[in-house]
């Protein structure tokens, strides 16, 4: 039984002009432009949701996460398709990004600590930088991100904002 | 063998010991009418005895000995040596719930159920002493009987258990293994030395010589645990260990059976062991595999497997059949192919939703408990009748259902019948009835409870809502209407609180926990006659006939059975209306609910709109949409708890081109109608 927490293959993606990387034991699928079906009165960062072999699962918008500008969607996006662990259960959502780039395998000492940067970018959900020939990839947590605190504190900010 | 796999072995003993305690109290309370049923004192006393067994096994041995104590009194009553008394009666059906609570809580950290502990045993003992028992060990009796009856039967066997560390993770009780050793025979036990030869890993080596008339699948059972480290041999076919050979030296019986003979006979039957511990091992793997569904099993009847077999293979040909009209590119024939795969996989739907299906048997013997306790602690007589327990729901509506029934039966044994002086008083038979009917009617199941108790009277009911401020003094509703107030939290119409019921929680719980299986509820009652709760629910949840009809890009559905009709409404109509938040049907006006406002959608630009005019549970009203698409067979699907917020959809179902629709629930749509109206 292979170790998937060993596994140093990241799947990169770019949203805007950002760099992203996600672990591969996390993602079970990138669909490409699937349609979204809206879901109504939800916040913003949920596009809706898409079926995905059969089950019905949400589908975020990764940007505003990030604290990048939300956009309207266009033609072109894919949904990678993340299995999540937060609190012990597992759940799968889907995540918007403009594309996907490349599978890259890569060495511990690849990674470098977080810097402390002076970015619109939110911090505490990357866990490392790679640094790849001269491009900068930032490596996510999407356990954090899409754990249910994340997601209530947002809901949270959202109604907040409403109000 | 990991912890994991531990604790599904312990999760299986969880389950069969609550099966085992079903089990126990049905035969208990079968018992309790006809106390000299002997069939049923065996299976009381068959049910502990297993219980006791198994419960050691895991490491529950609180509950082993608490079983035993009981397992000595109904002893003595299938020995004909006492009667069922009462006493006994109420203490085994407080023992049964307490074993309940110890399977979640075997190391008594939950004070109260300590004291339980402490007091039930307490309680048992001085039954056991007023009935005179002399604590007689029942392991000695057995070694009494067996061995002398079937002396020459006996054969003698040579079992060696190699000791590892896991044991004691599995929680592997080897002192309990003894004592079943106990059971079939006589054993003899030395204590070896860690053995090289025969077995890799280091640890203790126990050697056993078991006297015994069983065959070896009964002592492999025994052992079944922990096979992979046993070996078991046959020596012979006579008694070594009561005959003249080891008896004349009973203190070193190795000597006599000399290292190397044991050793010989090992390498004998070294092959066909080890084809015996591969199979084992696949059985091994087979029960493991069997062991994570434990969760939740249901029986099901052959027949539904045999039409599912059927299935399969008729799906099998079928593929090949597409197969060969694919090379073919004749048309024709895929399509006929793909009639059938369309005809195919309805069968299938509807088998694996037949399979689904339970008997509501399963859910009644909780009932027959609830009513026996709590009439007799409100020294009511009750009789508990039942007609058509074999109608079958969906195994998951007959888990959440459960819950509501019990309320209201509780209700119904509470506030329903009257005490016995009272019963006699109004000219009734001392004992009342509570008689609780299902059976099928369409595609809905109907369950009823009905009382012949004192009935609930209008007037207390529209006084007491009047008092709490639920409605106008001067409000007029009809009988209906009243006895629906009863769903209100925080209303009731018992005069005084008692521990079962009366504090205006449970109905309204009742009603919300059954809105939520989209079941219906309905009372009727007389004065001084009785009550009767009708519950109306669909067979099956995961599937629903539905009317999908699009409102600019959202698809939407609602149940067809709560559609009354489709009609056009000009729009000039709607927004002339819009003040009121209703419509114009039928001469009268009904509540309108907007969706387009609701869900910010835009209206058509068309001079007409499609209206729908829903009926639930006898009150109407409307919503409008731009195009009526038309009946949809739809599989329901949870929409996630990331969406759980969404109060107005309560899932949603993938259509054939991919694109999802979403079911409204109506009870909520419903009150946002009401919210809107008040302003």
């Amino acid at each position: 039984m292979v170790n998937f927490n060993e596994i140093k293959t990241y799947l990169s993606f770019i949203i805007d002009n950002e760099y992203f990387a996600v672990n591969v034991s996390k993602v079970l699928e990138v669909l490409q432009s699937q349609k979204i079906t809206r879901v109504p009165n939800v916040s913003n960062d949920i596009k809706g949701v898409i079926n995905f072999r059969g089950e019905i699962i949400p589908v975020f918008e990764m940007r505003t996460r990030f604290g990048l500008p939300d956009r309207a969607l266009d033609d072109k996006y894919v949904i990678i398709v993340l299995e999540i662990t937060s609190k012990n259960t597992k759940s799968v959502i889907g995540a918007i990004a403009n594309r996907v780039k490349d599978v890259i395998t890569i060495e511990n000492n690849d990674i470098m600590a977080v810097p402390k940067m002076n970015t619109k970018i939110n911090v505490d959900l990357i866990t490392g930088i790679i640094k790849l020939k001269d491009d900068f990839i930032m490596m996510l947590d999407v356990d954090k991100m899409f754990s249910e605190q994340e997601l209530e504190v947002l809901s949270q900010m959202v109604s907040e904002k409403q109000q | 063998m990991d912890e994991m796999t531990f604790m599904q072995f312990r999760d299986r003993f969880i389950n069969e010991a609550r099966q085992l305690l079903v089990n126990l109290e049905n035969s208990l309370l079968e018992l309790e009418h006809q106390p000299n049923n002997k069939e049923m004192i065996e299976n009381v006393f068959r049910v502990m005895h297993t219980l006791k067994g198994i419960s050691g096994m895991y490491g529950f041995d609180i509950i082993g000995d608490f079983t035993h104590n009981f397992e000595s009194i109904y002893q003595l009553v299938r020995d004909d040596k006492t009667v069922l008394t009462n006493e006994i009666f109420n203490l085994t059906f407080q023992s049964v719930d307490h074993i309940n609570n110890l399977l979640n809580d075997p190391g008594l950290e939950n004070e109260e159920n300590k004291n339980i502990h402490l007091a039930l045993n307490e309680q048992v003992k001085n039954t056991i002493r007023n009935l005179g028992i002399q604590k007689e060990p029942e392991k000695k009796e057995k070694k009494n009987t067996d061995p002398t009856d079937k002396c020459k039967s006996l054969k003698t066997w040579y079992i060696q258990i190699q000791v590892i560390k896991q044991f004691d993770l599995r929680s592997i009780n080897i002192v309990n293994l003894f004592f079943d050793l106990t059971q079939i025979g006589k054993y003899h036990v030395v204590k070896g030395e860690p053995d090289a030869v025969t077995l890799n890993n280091d640890g203790d080596l126990w050697r056993i010589f078991l006297a015994t008339d069983a065959n070896i699948e009964e002592i492999e059972d025994i052992f079944l645990f922990i096979l992979d480290e046993c070996k078991i041999i046959k020596l012979a076919d006579e008694d070594l260990l009561s005959g003249n050979i080891l008896l004349s030296n009973s203190d070193n019986p190795v000597s006599l059976l000399n290292e190397n003979t044991i050793l010989e006979l090992i390498e004998n039957q070294k092959i066909s062991s080890q084809n015996k511990t591969k199979q084992q091992q696949m059985k091994v793997e087979v029960a493991e595999n069997n062991k994570k569904l434990i969760n939740s099993r249901i029986s099901v009847h052959a027949e539904k497997l045999d039409t599912l077999m059927f299935l399969v293979s008729e799906l099998v040909t079928t593929k090949s059949e597409l197969q060969l009209s694919l090379k073919s590119q004749n048309i024709a024939k895929i399509a006929k192919v793909a009639e059938k795969i369309d005809k195919l996989s309805k069968q299938f739907r509807d088998n694996a939703l037949d399979i689904r299906l339970v008997p509501i048997s399963d859910l009644i013997i909780r009932f027959k408990r609830l009513v026996r306790d709590l009439s007799q602690s409100l020294d009511k007589k009750i009789d508990f009748v039942i007609e058509g327990g074999d109608t079958e729901l969906d195994k998951s509506i007959i888990d959440s259902i459960s819950e509501p029934l019990m309320h209201i039966i509780r209700n119904c044994i509470d506030h329903g019948i009257e005490t016995p002086e009272m019963r006699i008083k109004s000219h009734k038979p001392e004992t009342g009835i509570i008689k609780f009917t299902s059976y099928q009617e369409g595609s809905s199941i109907i369950i009823a409870v009905e009382d012949d108790g004192k009935g609930i009277d209008a007037n207390v009911v529209m006084q007491k809502a009047i008092e709490k401020g639920f409605i106008s003094s001067d409000a007029k509703l009809s009988e209906k209407e009243i006895y629906n107030l009863i769903f209100l939290p925080g209303l009731s119409t018992a005069e005084s609180l008692t521990q079962v019921s009366g504090r205006g929680v449970g109905m309204d719980i009742v009603k919300k926990k059954l809105a939520e299986l989209g079941a219906q509820i309905d009372i009727s009652s007389d004065i001084g006659v009785g009550t009767k709760f009708t519950i109306k629910l669909h067979q099956t949840i995961a599937i629903l006939d539905t009317l999908l009809f699009r409102s600019d890009d959202m698809h939407l559905l609602i149940p067809l059975s709560d559609v009354e009709e489709c009609n056009l409404i000009n729009k000039n109509t709607l927004e002339a209306h819009k003040a009121t938040g209703t419509v114009p049907y039928n001469y009268k006006l009904i509540p309108y609910i907007d969706i387009y406002k609701l869900y910010n959608l835009k209206t058509p630009d068309t001079e007409r709109l499609k209206l729908i005019i829903l009926n639930k549970q006898d009150s109407r009203f409307a919503i409008a949409a731009d195009v009526i698409i038309g009946e949809h067979q739809a599989v329901l699907k949870s929409i996630g708890k990331q969406l759980k917020k969404q109060d107005n959809i309560s899932a949603a179902s993938i259509m054939g081109d991919g694109n999802l629709a979403f079911l409204l629930d109506l009870n909520s749509l419903q009150k946002i109608n009401y919210e809107t109206q008040t302003f």
